[in-house]
């Protein structure tokens, strides 16, 4: 009889704790987009938010100005607008070259190199046969993925040292800096994201769409633009969303290659101030209670409301083969939107764009990487990675110890968090269930947020919390950063778990509790393992959400070592090599000095995320594995 | 090989075509040696602040009353950024703390209105940008933590004003020698936050402390993004001292002046140009005037 009781009692009890874990994101978003309201109201009551969103001039040196009055200086409508110009143009660059680059991945990367040798050299041969297994499909695929896991200061210094430079020669000498080298940056950084998106929804078209286009007499090419393109627009869409989401968010790198100034463009050079640049150009020189403190957390508000906006269109789009691949959602004639065209030469035509996409994309890649181990292994020393830091002499010793810190802290809150939500959602819930639908929205508008504002609730709570920035306070920040990938990563994977293996575990007698943690969790580990990789690999990305609460400063090893004081994480220390460089050795430039130290981190941020990319390739293989 | 031919040629149009886009944009073509790019700060930036102030031309008008600067004007959040963008390009002009020129090659101080921006000129009046570095702090913090007071002590002492002297302005009254290992105090550590043009010339005195008083370990934190910071630090009265680089805006903090600070004008190594006026400065930064840089080439030509 207890023991029965026990297993009642124990479940009951469980699903609770469940409920509340999936509920932390809802909990997370309305405390960020309060907090940060609440941080602006100063500044709405002060200059008026009329004011506030269509006043054209920021000029916080008038504030003490007799000519002007506090509702006149601080105008956002010029940073709105770049905002808006800068990602319209970035998703229309890398958007297109993204879709390109999908077509290309589905329908003509070849599987295989297929070399012939016919020599006698055996070493040769062997080694022909060798190159010929190569997985082409695999690699593409990774190296997209790679892309998407670089650290967005490390574009920011790409931006800086190879495209701006271009720009400046195409521009007549002058500056590169500007709307244009902003858009190009951005490109690049959304480029993989919408790119495995939209193969994704290439993919989820029925395969019959395809080969009935063919059978009907249309070359690979009209097949694939006129009938397979279409039909996935609407998961292409969604993809190009989550582009214009992420490019208006971006922050650091964006801030490295703006110029800064709150001004109209004028031209497709002209220095520009986004939302997110003017709250890193001025934060660190606002003062608590100030105006224009209040001012830049008004101007994060702006942001928030326009990329949950943003985000929230996606629910807009109609979800056509959103789900399993291959499925079969051909039901009468409406939803066949088979658009048969007689010829062209346009599909064939674009057929070579995408094959020039993908090319693109595999030398930007190459070229990102080789020209930062070119310059950034020559720079690394043992001291540089591991010697004694000091002010003059900064070291990474004190950023791998913050960094591992935050991983390690962060991943303990987020992961028993995260997979309770997850338990929740796949175990618990009832398919359909409006409670589910509410939590699966918020979880996917956190994980929408740009990762300035986790800073700026950060800063304000956390921080607040503990006393000032530390590395605790960034841990804490990227809780909330981690936490939909988690959930997401973890959730799928215990969906796949086989329903029967539940049931039998019902059937020898074992409560719900027990199956979850005895059956359940430990078949979907590749799962979690995942969601963890890939939130190691967000944590040693990030920076925005952790200047204003983890620190940026250069620190001592036994600074580092208390997580309750301040210390860059390795990206922050790259992004700090621009912002704030430092020479250790006065007779050589303190910029030069900046940069080769930037680009020797750069070497070791790659490295680790090269790193993790093999471990969720190794992980993904292993279960493909297990499966047969 | 037809489709490579193909291939080919589709990549061409799309580079000549994305070549001659990029190359109609009207922005006029700039002289080699001309200052076409101003770099200044946020307009929260002390330095910024003191700048704009500073910046008066033959007809009274100061930069700080202009409400937008000319779009050629850049704006870069940190001294080290504004280094960076002067030593990477040839036709850019900014300024910075005098105290941060030193050490970097790829950028050099120039006159203003023909005097060189030295602590001498500085001292003599015949430089006129300067601005005073401060230290803010609540309370009596600077002689009840007895950290701060035998730093204070070692600020004021030979060594300390010696190293503010070789590049800064530091106080003329007699120095005694601070002596080594002098600090007995149980105190070690000790935050000095806030401006980025305050924070080298505080490394090196911290450094230099450390040094004398080598028999204590110490935990100091330097470091900061801006003025405002500093001030915000101190304010929270958990005994961190303030560094801004501007007079104090904050009624309830205390100030003790470390320095004077010039405000050097810097262009890049390569450049021609050794003198700006400051009517010069002001068409620059507020109307967009370019500098007109005669090169050496230029020079042979005539």
């Amino acid at each position: 009889m207890i023991k029965i009781n026990k297993t009642k009692v124990q479940d009951a009890f469980a699903k609770y704790i469940f409920i509340v874990c999936a509920c932390m994101s809802i909990v997370a978003v309305f405390g960020i987009i309060g907090y940060i309201l609440y941080a602006s109201v100063p500044a709405f009551r002060d200059i008026g938010v009329f004011n506030f969103l269509f006043g054209t001039l920021w000029n916080h040196g008038l504030e003490d100005s007799d000519r002007w009055d506090i509702t006149q200086i601080y105008g956002i409508l010029p940073m709105f607008v770049n905002s808006i110009i800068v990602t319209v143009m970035s998703v229309v660059i890398g958007g297109a070259i993204a879709i390109f680059t999908a077509c290309f991945m589905v329908f003509w990367c070849p599987d295989k190199f297929h070399l012939r040798y016919a020599g006698k050299n055996k070493a040769v041969a062997k080694f022909v046969a060798w190159f010929n297994k190569i997985n082409l499909r695999s690699i593409f695929d990774q190296i997209i993925k790679l892309l998407a896991g670089i650290p967005s200061v490390i574009y920011g210094y790409f931006g800086l040292s190879v495209i701006v430079p271009i720009l400046s020669a195409i521009n007549g000498g002058n500056t590169g800096l500007g709307i244009l080298a902003c858009s190009l940056v951005l490109a690049i950084m959304i480029l993989p994201t919408v790119a495995s998106l939209t193969k994704n929804a290439l993919e989820a078209v029925p395969e019959q769409y395809y080969e009935g286009a063919l059978a009907l007499g249309n070359t690979k090419a009209q097949a694939a633009f006129n009938v397979v393109v279409p039909a996935a627009r609407s998961g292409i869409i969604s993809a190009l969303i989550l582009g214009i989401g992420r490019a208006v968010g971006e922050t650091m790198a964006v801030n490295m290659v703006s110029g800064g100034r709150a001004l109209f463009p004028t031209g497709l050079f002209s220095f520009i101030r986004t939302l997110t640049t003017n709250i890193v150009m001025e934060m660190s020189e606002a003062k608590t209670g100030s105006t224009l403190e209040s001012a830049l957390f008004a101007t994060g508000f702006v942001l928030l409301v326009l990329v949950l906006l943003i985000n929230l269109s996606i629910n807009l789009v109609p979800k056509e083969f959103k789900g399993k691949r291959g499925h079969k959602v051909l039901k009468g004639d409406a939803n066949a939107d088979i658009r048969f065209v007689k010829k062209g030469l346009v599909p064939e035509i674009l057929k070579y764009v995408a094959i020039a996409c993908g090319a693109l994309i595999a030398f930007t890649l190459v070229y990102l990487i080789v020209f930062i181990l070119v310059n950034g292994i020559p720079h690394i020393t043992w001291n540089f990675l591991f010697g004694e830091s000091t002010r003059t002499t900064p070291t990474l010793l004190p950023s791998f110890i913050s960094t591992g810190y935050i991983i390690l802290i962060s991943l303990a809150i987020a992961l028993p968090i995260g997979i309770g939500a997850a338990i929740y959602l796949s175990e618990y819930s009832k398919p359909g269930s409006k409670v589910v639908s509410v939590i699966r929205t918020f979880i996917d508008t956190l994980a929408g947020i740009p990762s300035i504002i986790f800073g700026l609730f950060g800063s304000l709570f956390f921080a607040g919390l503990l006393g000032g920035r530390c590395t605790l306070a960034g841990a804490f920040t990227m809780v909330l950063v981690i936490l939909p990938t988690i959930i997401r990563s973890t959730e799928e994977s215990l969906r796949a778990v086989p329903m029967s293996l539940r049931e039998a575990s019902y059937g020898l007698g074992a409560g719900k509790f027990r199956t979850i943690f005895k059956v359940v969790l430990p078949n979907a580990f590749a799962g979690i393992a995942t969601a963890t990789v890939l939130s190691i690999g967000r944590i040693v990305g990030e920076s925005a959400a952790l200047v204003y609460t983890a620190g940026m400063l250069r620190t001592t090893v036994p600074n580092a070592l208390n997580p309750m004081n301040a210390a860059p994480t390795l990206t922050v220390f790259l992004y700090m090599c621009w912002a704030e460089p430092m020479a250790a050795n006065p007779a050589m430039g303190v910029a030069e000095v900046g940069l080769n130290q930037a680009y020797a981190t750069a070497v070791v941020l790659l490295v680790i995320t090269a790193i993790l990319n093999l471990l969720v390739y190794l992980i993904e293989r292993h279960v493909k594995k297990k499966k047969g | 090989m037809k489709k490579f031919g193909k291939l080919l040629a589709i990549a061409l149009c799309l580079g000549v075509g994305t070549f001659a886009l990029a190359s109609c944009d009207p922005a006029s073509q700039a002289d080699s040696n001309d200052i076409t790019v101003a770099i200044a700060r946020p307009t929260s930036s002390g330095t910024r602040g003191a700048f704009d102030e500073l910046i008066v031309n033959s007809e009274g008008e100061a930069l700080k009353d202009v409400a937008q600067l000319a779009s050629c004007v850049q704006e870069s959040g940190e001294t080290g950024t504004v280094i960076t963008a002067v030593s990477g390009n040839a036709n850019a002009l900014g300024y910075i703390s005098l105290g941060s020129v030193a050490g970097n090659s790829g950028i050099k101080a120039i006159q203003v209105n023909g005097v060189d921006a030295t602590v001498a000129n500085i001292q003599n009046g015949s430089y006129k940008l300067s601005r005073p570095f401060n230290l803010v702090y609540m309370g009596d913090l600077l002689t009840s933590n007895e950290l701060a007071a035998d730093f204070v002590k070692f600020i004021e002492s030979t060594q300390g004003q010696a190293i503010i002297n070789s590049e800064w302005i530091g106080q003329e009254s007699d120095t005694e020698e601070y002596v080594a290992d002098s600090y007995t105090g149980t105190t070690t550590s000790l935050t000095l936050w806030g401006s980025t043009s305050v924070t080298p010339l505080m490394n090196q005195l911290v450094a230099a402390y450390e040094e004398l008083n080598d028999s204590t370990t110490f935990d100091f934190t330097v470091g900061g993004g801006g003025s405002g910071e500093g001030e915000t630090e101190a304010l929270k009265g958990q005994g961190a001292i303030g560094m801004i680089s501007r007079a104090c805006e904050e009624e309830s903090l205390n100030v003790y002046k470390l320095a004077d600070d010039g405000i050097a004008v810097i262009v890049n190594a390569a450049c021609p140009l050794t003198n700006v006026t400051i009517d010069q400065l002001y068409d620059l930064y507020a109307n967009g005037t370019f500098i007109a840089v005669p090169g050496p080439e230029e020079e042979s030509a005539e």
